[in-house]
This record gives C-alpha cells, structure tokens and sequence, in this order.
C-alpha cells in the first residue's frame, strides 16, 4: 500500500507550494521599489544605467551623507516632528475629552446627535475644504507658520479619532465612572485617572493613524507651511526633485531617508499599525 | 433637572468645546464657505457672485471631462483587477498558517508610505533613460514597452494608475482578510468534511459572506480615486497636457497655479458630491441586494 502513488495528497502539497509561490512573488512586487531605490541610493548616476539590477559595485557612501546631513531635509525633520507630536497631543486630549463626553455625560438623547456631528467629518475629502481652510489661515494670520498646519491636521484627525475612542470607551461599564463620581472624583479626575488608563490601546490606534498621516501629508503642507524653512519632511523632499534632476542617486538616498522614520516605526508596531489602519478604513 | 444632571450637562459641554472649535471652524465651516465660493468669482482680491458660471464653464470644459474619463479609467481598473486580487491574495494568505503575518506585513508596506514619495519612485523606476523598467523590457527583448512612459500621452494613465494600485492593494488585502478571519470556522471545518475543495469554499462560502467587506472595499476604491492626487501629482502633475490628471489635481492647479479660488471651489464641490453620491448609492444597492 505504502508505494503507490497518494494523489490527493501530491495534489495538495502542490497547492501549497502554488499558494506560497504567489505569496513570495507578491511580497517581491511589493518591496522591489523600495530596494532598488535603497541599493540605487548608493550608486552614481552612471552605474544605475550600467548596473540597474546589481548590488552597487563602488557604495557611493556620499549620497547618503550628503542627505543625513543635507540643512532642507534636516529643517524638514525638524518641522515634521514638531508638528506630528503637537498634533498626536492636540488630537488624543481633544478627542478623548468629547469621547468621554460622548460615553458617558450626554444623556443618551444628545449622545447620538453629538457623536454624528464629529464622525461626519470622516466623509469630507480635505481637497473640498482645502481653499477655505487656506483663505481662513490667511486671515487669521496663521497662514506660513507651522500652527495653522497643526490646528489644520487636528481638525482634520478630529473625526477618526472620535470614531475610534467613542467605540472604545462605550465598552468600559459605566458603573466605574459613578462609582468614582459617588466617591467625591469630578469629571476630570476620573476621565485622567480612570479612563484614559483604560482607554490606552484606542489611544494607541490613535497615535499610529495621525502619525502616519502627519509624516506623509502633502497637500495641505505645501499650500499652508511650503515656504522656506517650514517645509515638512514630505515637501522638502519633493523639492529636491527640483533641485537635483539629475543625480538620481542622491535623490535615491534622499527619498530613503525620508521614508526610513515610517519605516522603522511600522517595523516595530506593525501589528498595530495594520489594525489601527483597517480599521479606520472600515469607518465609513 | 436636578443639580446632579446639570452639572453632567455642563461637564459634557465643556468637555466637547476646545475639540468643537477646532472641528468646527476648520473643517465643517470650509464646506459650507466651498459652496459659497463655487458660486464667485474670484482670485485672491474682490469676491464676485456668478451664479452657476463656474459649474458650467467646468462642466463644459475638455479637462473636465478628461478628469472625469480617468477616474472612470482609474476605478474601473481597480474595482477589476485591485479588488479580485486583493480577495484571492486575502483568501490565499487566510489558507496560510505558516509565515502569513509575516507576507501580510510585506504586503501592507506600501499603504504607509507617502503618496508623493511613492510617485516619486515611480518616476524615477519608470525614468526612460536609468528606470529598471526600460531596462527589464530592453533585457527580455520587448522593445515596444520601453517607451518613455510618462509624456507618453497613450500610456501615461496606466502609469500613474498602476502605482496607486500598486501602493493601495495592501489595505484591500488586509481588509478582506479581517473579513475572512471574522467568519466562523465551524463553516468552513463543515464544509471541508463535506469534501468542498478551496475554490468552492472561496466562492461558495467565502464571498457571500464578506459582502460588507467588499462593499467597504468598493467605497474606499471610488473616493480614494476621487481623491488621488500625491502619487500622480509627483509623477506628472496631470500631464501631458491633462493626459493624466484627477479631480483634485485639477482642484490644486486651478486654485494655487491659476489663483481661480471660485471655479476651484466649483470643482471641489463636484469631488464632494460625486464621494457622496456613491457612497450613497452603494449603500442602497447593497442594502437592497442582502435585504432580499
């Protein structure tokens, strides 16, 4: 019995293998661009012709030197963390405090209405409000100056992370919040010291998708903060386009470095991340 | 009311405002102050009423209707090839124990990284003289693709709509898949005792039940076309000519390169209505479609 020839079986470990080849050669499509960009980062201009597909036979160091320690790209990490993390504070206090509000303070006529009026802002597309936001920012005197970028984004974060924390915080008993109120705790102190310890991994989701957002967008950094030393890291890096139309490898290198801080920071919570972003996807 | 209830009352306000504000003035007065303006004319100075001018010199213009013909262009290429891709890949990843995070996580690496930097390289990948496209197709021998792809009026749209699928697809998958984990295993257990093979459990049991999943997935393909605009701006900035360009393209070069504030407005208006309107639509067909 043992030799003759188990068909159902050879089928089956040949769809396996089939299943894990179309698996591979995707994952390959899927990282090619960023290692042929990241391996021509360290070539001259002549050997991305000579040798596209090649490790770099001389590593051309340089470029990357020249772009760690290029003054645009330098002021737009500046600019970019600096906005990302007023942003990341700006949306988790706001947010949670109407999430809070939403979950536990409105009665449950009000609850509904208010929790509508800040998920709405999910279905609005920021290139339908762009020119208002401009011409407002413009007359607050806000417009080139990195505040306006930031009240911007905040407002623009506002939705999702209403969405996000309300969904969390309505799974926490409302019992603990009466207990504490009956115990003496205001409102303040229990959502500090009560929720939002409990709220931590919705905050966490929250943080992952305004920081995302924050490092990669572009459209209202150029019209807001495109000038100059305000740039972010996204707009300063596509102005080296510009600058160096022809040496690919620097602008190779540049673009590398300015994605690496995304990179990393989806290396090391990417299980989050994936989560954090299907989930805002399903929102809608 | 009891001085309880009213100071939960006064709490949940003032627990609302400072986040009411910066929504408020931000993003929902914008939308309303887009419609006034759609209906001015103005570039930076005097604000004009025109009426419906804007809505029907847009509606009569050629770059318009080539921005209307490549979304269709675009959304159709997804919802064909995108979508179905990313449910076989989320079914094949679902049937995977071994490593499947770890091919998830690969596949889900574009969807992070900014659209402009994306579409920057795209352009240099599909640069003519140094691109590693050229390259491959000089190399297996199809000279007719190695072609200056982006001034190229003919294959300029599939160039930049490719990467936006490419740079998309990780979330579709990632989508489905959640889709696929939530159905309960007891299912498929039954039905691969009652000797159904993998393609009937895809079709048979797999797509029926993830039909939110996909009505999701074909929202998300039709606003995010409405709202391309990064990867394409940095490859062509909607050219040649308008060969390539989007709604908000258009939106962008109108307003900030041509200081037409009111007919840009007009145009944004048009990218509301339109992410509105499908999504609308959408809802109701599948509402009707699983309510019978």
């Amino acid at each position: 019995m043992k030799e003759t020839f188990d068909y159902a079986r050879f089928k089956r470990l040949m769809l396996i293998c089939l299943r894990y080849l179309v698996l591979i050669f995707t994952s390959l499509l899927a990282l090619f661009p960023f290692v042929w960009v990241a391996f021509s980062g360290f070539k001259s201009n002549q050997e991305i012709y000579m040798n596209s597909f090649g490790l770099p036979k001389v590593w051309k160091i340089e470029n990357y030197i020249k772009a760690l320690t290029s003054t645009s790209l330098a002021t737009g990490f500046k600019n970019s963390l600096f906005v990302t993390s007023l942003v990341l504070l700006l949306t988790v206090i706001a947010g949670s405090m109407i999430s809070y509000a939403i979950a536990f303070l409105y009665d449950s006529r009000l609850k509904e209405k208010v929790y509508l009026y800040f998920t709405s802002g999910i279905m609005i597309p920021m290139t339908a409000v762009l020119i208002p936001m401009f011409m407002l920012l413009k007359q607050l005197g806000l417009l080139n100056t990195l505040w306006g970028l930031i009240l911007v984004y905040t407002a623009s974060q506002t939705a999702t992370t209403v969405f996000v924390l309300t969904g969390f915080m309505r799974g926490i008993p409302n019992e603990l919040i009466e207990a504490a109120i009956i115990d003496g705790c205001s409102n303040w102190q229990s959502f500090w010291r009560i929720i939002m310890p409990l709220a931590k991994p919705g905050i966490a989701t929250v943080f992952t998708l305004s920081f995302i957002y924050c490092w990669n967008e572009y459209l209202l950094s150029n019209v807001i903060a495109g000038s100059g030393d305000l740039r972010t890291i996204i707009v300063a890096v596509y102005m080296t386009k510009m600058e160096m139309n022809i040496d690919y490898g620097l602008l190779c290198a540049n673009l590398m470095i300015s994605m690496l801080p995304v990179i990393v920071f989806y290396c090391l919570f990417q299980e989050q991340v994936v989560k954090g972003m299907t989930s805002g996807a399903v929102k809608n | 009311m009891n001085a309880f209830k009213r100071r939960k009352l006064r709490d949940a306000v003032l627990f609302s405002v400072p986040g009411f504000l910066i929504f408020t003035i931000f993003m929902l007065l914008p939308i309303f102050l887009s419609f006034y303006y759609s209906f001015t004319n103005w570039s930076g100075g005097d604000v004009t009423f025109i009426g419906l001018k804007n809505f029907r010199e847009m509606f009569t213009s050629s770059e318009y209707h080539i921005a209307i013909k490549n979304t269709f262009f675009f959304v159709a290429l997804s919802l064909f090839v995108k979508v179905p891709i990313a449910a076989v890949l989320a079914f094949l990843l679902y049937r995977t124990v071994r490593g499947y995070k770890v091919f998830r996580t690969v596949i889900f690496l574009p969807v992070i990284i900014a659209p402009i930097a994306i579409g920057m390289m795209f352009s240099i990948l599909l640069n003519a003289d140094i691109g590693p496209v050229g390259q491959f197709f000089r190399n297996i021998g199809l000279k007719q693709f190695d072609i200056v792809w982006l001034s190229n009026p003919k294959y300029v749209l599939w160039a930049v709509c490719i990467p936006q699928i490419w740079s998309n697809i990780g979330l579709h998958v990632t989508l489905f898949l959640a889709g696929m984990q939530s159905v309960s295993e007891d299912v498929i257990e039954s039905a691969k005792i009652d000797g159904a093979t993998s393609g009937i459990i895809f079709r048979k049991i797999m797509l029926p039940l993830i039909t939110e999943i996909s009505q999701v997935s074909i929202i998300m393909t039709i606003t995010g076309a409405l709202k391309s605009f990064g990867i394409p701006w940095a490859m062509t900035t909607g050219g040649p000519g308008n060969a390539s360009t989007f709604f908000s393209i258009l939106m962008f070069t109108k307003a900030f390169e041509e200081s037409r504030f009111g007919y840009a407005s007009a145009v944004s208006i048009m990218i509301l209505f339109y992410g509105m309107m499908f999504t609308v639509a959408f809802k109701w067909i599948y509402k009707k479609l699983l309510g019978d």
